[in-house]
């Protein structure tokens, strides 16, 4: 390969880079973005929706793309999913060259995150992941790259990878074995962003914290224990009053007793059915709480 | 019946009791603005006008003695709209503000609905579900998009063409248009006006903002050789189309576009020359209501909050601000005051029956919702909008109506 063509991906890789961090907000270089009012993003597009949003979706797009490579270097070159949601992006000499092969074919397939594993401790997945695949041609075998050690400031030997999000994705994964591993990122808001930089392909996914329904509704418990105190405290009022009114009674009727002769109280008379009745019948008709 | 009586008035006592200590004296609003993405500046500008009159009130004794505090939940695209709404409904708020961007106030006002919360929407102006307007809960205080549209096509017909020495009845009108909730709202408004005027419609190019091809769209455009051009655009496809139009010298005689590009400053930053001589339909900014011709107390309200803006945030209210103010302060002045609760169904109730001049707020509309049984049920039929032209490189004045115009029309040629 030339020094002209390397020297024109570094380039290109470079001004990606200027200008990708000059337009992010939340980039290295913090500032507005282009300028104010772009258009807004599209529907984000769901292998499986959460159930509001599930009416109107439309299902994402997968993406690929082949490009030749020599005997000694690979060219930069990048893949997005039709739909834009997912994007590899691989430096010049982003990966290792095998000798007899030519070319390497790309492809970015999106998946239901819940399909490939449980979701990253305390987040929940933001949007779909994404198996992000590289073969050499003409053998089919997986590509290599470079190993060395990936930061969000080292993407001259790793591939980048790009993940639309949904809602407030914070975090992107990379899949090994069945858990996931973070990979170190970064967030571009005003894109709805994440992107960070990886030495193995496989599967990502972006993940965030818990919002469905947002916060737990505020409890009712105050206001249970205001309604069960007033309620106590009126039936204990009622409750003490009928017992004073109870007691003067007793004394008027003692009071009563004590004006007349000294002598012993009549012997009560045997209740007749008729008087029973009739005074069950007072009773009923006289409300509880008066005596 | 005696029986019961005291099980009744217990019953009341205590749920009285109950009530008295849930009550805390402050109104709690819950409001949905995009805070990032791509509309985040324009939904901030709008948030912070929002803030400034529920601060404005607080300052004025309250609504009727009562703080009000707004409680944010972002949402930077149409997906967060629902989520947003619905953690705020959690939080037992009667009534939601939103939502700048209308493909954002779709969701939002559907979600809100079926929540059986109020939805008040402050600046978007695009299509709402005519379900929702059905629901009583969905008001909005700026214009609509077809009036904004309406609007556009009245202003050439009028005024425009005329100085232009041009006949409307033979001059050929074409329709761009973002095919989403908002291109379809405006542009729906100007091909309605377009036939009710018998205007000769020349083309409606309707087009997806992920996909459009420009050389493609100016070329059929080209084709249908269109003399008046209407835009319904957002900013970068604004641009966009803008370029491609110069580029290609589609010979126009005007071209008037609306909110989201071609009244933004970006917008005639981006193209210097190439924006002088356009127009285009919108809210009014801050800057260019004349608090003279406002009722004293909107006058009051909009030099206090110009002033309190520029000094926080360091720059003039934009449309965006100004309406968020004026939307906010429209309902804690004159309809929550008017609730006689503050459930959804009293603000409701409160809204539906308001009836405020214009000029009486302070982007210079009044406020009086058209009912039910009408196509634009739950809209502000007293919002006011304006026609900006792009007088010179990064210049723009209102030149129309004379009530708000900084400057008379100046019929300038175009690129």
């Amino acid at each position: 390969m030339s020094w002209k063509r390397i020297a024109s991906g570094v380039a290109i890789a470079a001004l990606y880079v200027v200008v990708a961090q000059l337009s992010f907000r939340d980039g290295l270089v913090p500032t507005k973005p282009l300028y104010d009012g772009t258009g807004p993003p599209p529907p984000y597009r769901w292998v499986n929706p959460p159930p509001e949003l599930a009416k109107t979706n439309t299902k994402p797009s997968s993406g690929s793309g082949t490009t030749p490579i020599g005997p000694k270097h690979s060219p930069a070159y990048n893949v997005n999913t039709d739909d834009a949601q997912a994007s590899v992006i691989f430096p010049p000499d982003g990966i290792v060259p095998m000798p007899g092969q030519t070319s390497m074919k790309i492809t970015l397939t999106p998946l239901d995150p819940a399909t490939v594993a449980s979701s990253p401790p305390g987040l929940d997945y933001d949007g779909n992941a994404y198996k992000i695949m590289a073969v050499y041609q003409p053998s089919g075998k997986p590509v290599d790259i470079p190993n060395v050690v990936c930061s969000l400031t080292n993407a001259n030997a790793c591939a980048t990878v790009v993940l639309r999000y949904a809602f407030n994705a914070t975090k992107l994964y990379r899949l090994d074995g069945t858990s996931w591993t973070e990979v170190p990122s970064q967030r571009a808001t005003s894109a709805l962003q994440i992107y960070g930089n990886t030495n193995k392909l496989g599967v990502f996914a972006a993940a965030g914290p818990h919002v469905v329904g947002g916060k737990k509704p505020k409890s009712q418990t105050g206001n249970i224990i205001a309604f069960a105190v007033g309620l106590v405290a009126i039936l204990f009022g009622t409750f003490l009053a009928r017992v004073r009114a109870s007691r003067k009674r007793r004394a008027r009727e003692a009071g009563k007793g004590q004006k007349g002769s000294k002598k012993a109280p009549p012997k009560a008379q045997k209740e007749g059915t008729k008087e029973r009745r009739q005074r069950r019948k007072d009773e009923e008709q006289k409300p509880w709480w008066r005596d | 019946m005696k029986k019961f009586a005291p099980f009744v008035a217990l019953l009341v006592l205590a749920t009285a009791c109950a009530t008295g200590a849930r009550s805390t004296g402050r109104i709690t609003l819950g409001a949905v603005y995009p805070t990032g993405g791509g509309q985040g500046p324009g939904g901030l500008d709008e948030w912070h006008g929002v803030q400034l009159a529920a601060e404005y009130v607080n300052g004025h004794g309250g609504v009727l003695g009562r703080d009000v505090q707004l409680n944010l939940q972002p949402a930077d695209s149409s997906d967060q709209a629902a989520r947003a709404v619905t953690a705020l409904a959690n939080e037992n708020v009667p009534l939601i503000l939103g939502s700048y961007g209308s493909t954002i106030s779709r969701p939002a006002a559907d979600t809100a609905a079926s929540l059986g919360k109020v939805f008040w929407e402050t600046g978007a102006v695009g299509l709402l579900d005519p379900q929702v307007r059905r629901s009583n809960l969905v008001f909005r205080f700026p214009p609509s998009g077809g009036s904004l549209g309406t609007a556009a096509v009245k202003f050439s017909n009028d005024l425009l063409l005329p100085k232009l020495h041009h006949i409307p009845a033979n001059t050929r009108f074409g329709v761009v248009y973002v095919d989403d909730v908002y291109g379809q709202g405006v542009s729906s408004g100007m091909i309605d006006q377009i036939n009710a005027m018998h205007l000769p419609l020349a083309g409606v190019f309707p087009y997806n903002l992920q996909t459009v091809r420009y050389p493609d769209l100016v070329r059929r455009i080209r084709a249908a050789r269109v003399q008046v051009l209407l835009v319904v655009a957002y900013m970068d496809d604004g641009i966009g189309l803008r370029k491609e139009m110069v580029k290609q010298h589609v010979p126009l005689v005007a071209s008037i576009g609306t909110s989201s590009s071609y009244c933004m400053p970006g917008f005639g930053k981006a193209l210097d020359a190439a924006a002088v001589g356009l127009y285009a339909s919108d809210k009014p900014d801050g800057d260019v209501v004349n608090p003279a011709r406002l009722s004293p107390e909107a006058g009051a309200a909009l030099v206090w909050a110009r002033t309190t803006f520029r000094k926080r945030y360091g720059h003039e209210m934009s449309a965006a601000a100004l309406t968020g103010f004026s939307g906010t302060w429209a309902l804690l002045r004159f309809v929550l005051p008017t609730a006689p609760t503050l459930s959804p169904a009293a603000i409701s109730r409160a809204a539906r029956v308001v009836n405020v001049p214009m000029g009486s707020l302070p982007n210079g509309s009044g406020l009086a919702f058209a009912p039910q049984g009408n196509f634009n049920a739950g809209d502000n039929i007293r919002a006011a909008s304006v026609i900006w032209e792009w007088v010179k490189e990064y210049t723009r004045a209102v030149v129309w109506p004379p009530s708000f115009a900084t400057s008379q029309v100046k019929p300038l040629p175009i690129i």
